[in-house]
């Protein structure tokens, strides 16, 4: 499960994230809840990572611009 | 950004009247920003009704809301609200169907479950503040309903510091929407809590 959310973020693929994600809870709800918790926070850790880095590369203004809605550019 | 061929005399027309550089950048920052938001959203959706890890919920849906209201996407924080208020829907829908619930998912959220009820309280808690700090009035309403159905079920003695923030926001909401009597009465409630924990503190 861990290497398909790798794949998902690399490809930014929530379709199939979703689908899986959904499947992946289903079976192992019943089975073995802190196998499911770890992967949600290994989901949310690598998440964060995705803002992290856009803010470090970019700057949080830019990603102000791109999506306030009091500053919506003209594109 | 187009392949040969590929755009339409629109996107030509598009690409003729912008920055061609902003467009180019927009179109890669974009896809990242939707996949972060996007994910968050499945993940808020894949753990609705588990009451074993809503603290990964309330982590998730508080981190949403805390990005839309630092880059200022209104837009983007109703459609996060509307998912935490549907959730919150079907939550009470199951609390009335208990014995459908019950075979389908292992541990579900349940309203009479004490500390169930805590963390939905926190999260709405928490949903009130951005809202506020957002200046969406209308939203931070419809939470504030959410948060007074839930306070009527927790335990009356530990919830004087949570009627006070609550009343506090009431406050602030009524005065924005004009209802000065409504801000008056929400104000007189939290002058008398607060009178009241001060006396029990001086006795």
């Amino acid at each position: 499960m861990v290497a398909l959310i790798d794949i998902c973020v690399k490809n930014n693929n929530t379709v199939a994230l979703r689908e899986n994600l959904q499947n992946f809870r289903n079976l192992f709800q019943h089975a073995s809840m802190p196998l499911l918790e770890s992967v949600f926070k290994y989901l949310i850790k690598e998440n964060n990572k995705i803002l992290a880095e856009i803010e470090k590369k970019e700057g949080s203004e830019r990603i102000t611009l791109l999506m306030s809605d009091d500053t919506t550019n003209s594109v | 950004m187009f392949q040969s061929g590929e755009a339409t005399a629109e996107q030509l027309m598009l690409i003729a009247y912008c920055d061609l550089d902003e467009l180019m950048e927009r179109n890669k920052l974009q896809p990242k920003i939707n996949f972060f938001l996007e994910t968050y959203k499945i993940i808020l959706d894949t753990l609705r009704q588990n009451s074993r890890l809503m603290e990964l919920y309330n982590t998730s849906a508080e981190k949403l809301l805390s990005f839309c209201t630092k880059y200022k996407c209104k837009k983007e924080f109703l459609k996060v609200s509307e998912v935490l208020h549907q959730h919150f829907q079907h939550i009470q829908k199951a609390a009335k169907q208990p014995d459908l619930i019950n075979n389908k998912i292992p541990y579900p959220v349940r309203l009479t479950d004490e500390e169930a009820t805590s963390k939905l309280l926190d999260m709405r808690q928490a949903q009130l503040e951005y809202a506020l700090k957002m200046d969406l009035w209308s939203d931070a309403f419809r939470t504030s309903e959410t948060i007074f159905f839930l306070i009527n079920r927790r335990d009356k003695h530990d919830i004087k510091q949570i009627l006070e923030q609550f009343f506090g926001h009431m406050a602030r909401i009524f005065w924005k929407s004009g209802n000065t009597l409504f801000h008056t009465y929400a104000l007189q409630n939290l002058l008398k809590i607060v009178r009241q924990s001060n006396m029990k503190t001086a006795d």
